[in-house]
């Protein structure tokens, strides 16, 4: 009785052993597939630089995500884009100077340098001048040309100008 | 093969840790409610917007935080307000005077502390 006792208790902690290798090896697994598919699938990501363009001191802006201006922008991350998508966000530009300023678009420093070729950043800030201590809501596009690979563009810079206007 | 009994208490250890970490997160974060309001609900030429709000943490007054504030006109740009700081009780005040170039419409007041944002709305009537 008391052999056929220890027979089933042996049983029982073989048992939690199966259990925790099995666990463990599942991990494990979970971790060098979830490695290998972030290696093959990089997500595409963008600095945002705001370069002022004018010789006076005073242009300055800053880029943030929310209209209170308490969360700001200084880098996007796309995700994994596909071909032939655009991909929208919402940001806010505010002028932190005293004078009115326009802003346009540039792109720099692809990973890899080809990458120009592929992916174009618009958006919405128009022609308008914004004056100072003013926040206008922007929507930033991105679109992906038809030619690109998926996953082959891994970073790129967005460059947000910034000048005077002469009042 | 794993006994069910096994499995069930594996489940529910997992749920009782998951609920313990839940629990344990709201005792040390706590729940934040803020709040903003302005002094009036109609707004004519000449006149300045008074703002007052709360900044709690269950109940409990935030001291010396930053309430960041913008006002969203009905068109164009928003406007950026200078910061507002909560006093002793966790309230905090600020004036926005209106621009003489003010469009009529609804306009929103929002006010963000600790990255939670809350709004309110009010009238302008240019006369």
């Amino acid at each position: 009785m008391i052999s056929l006792s220890k027979n089933n208790s042996r049983l029982q902690n073989h048992r939690f052993q199966i259990l925790s290798i099995i666990i463990i090896i599942a991990l494990s697994l979970t971790v060098v597939f979830e490695s290998a598919l972030l290696f093959y699938t990089r997500d595409l990501g963008s600095r945002i630089i705001v370069r002022s363009q004018a010789s006076l001191a005073d242009v300055r802006a800053s880029v943030y995500w929310d209209i209170t201006c308490t969360k700001e922008i200084t880098f996007i991350d796309w995700g994994t884009v596909e071909p032939s998508k655009d991909y929208a966000i919402s940001l806010y530009i505010r002028n932190e100077g005293t004078i009115e300023l326009t802003s346009w678009l540039t792109q720099e420093n692809f990973l890899p340098p080809e990458g120009s070729q592929y992916l174009n950043v618009t958006w919405t800030f128009g022609t308008n001048p914004l004056f100072p201590d003013r926040v206008r809501k922007v929507d930033l596009w991105l679109h992906v040309s038809p030619g690109l690979a998926n996953g082959t563009i891994f970073k790129f810079d967005i460059i947000v100008n910034i000048d005077g206007v002469a009042p | 093969m794993i006994e069910p009994d096994i499995i069930l208490f594996l489940i529910m250890f997992i749920l009782a840790i998951i609920l313990l970490i839940y629990l344990l997160w709201k005792k040390i974060v706590g729940t934040l409610s803020i709040t903003v309001n302005t002094d009036k609900t109609l707004y004519t030429k000449g006149e300045d917007v008074g703002i007052n709000g709360t900044v709690l943490i269950d109940s409990t007054p935030v001291v010396g935080e930053a309430v960041s504030l913008a006002v969203q006109p009905p068109t164009g740009d928003a406007y950026s307000l200078p910061s507002a700081t909560t006093d002793g009780s966790g309230a905090f005040q600020s004036t926005w005077t209106i621009p003489t170039d003010a469009v009529d419409g609804s306009y929103e007041l929002f006010a963000t502390a600790r990255g939670k944002t809350v709004s309110t709305t009010f009238t302008f009537h240019n006369n």
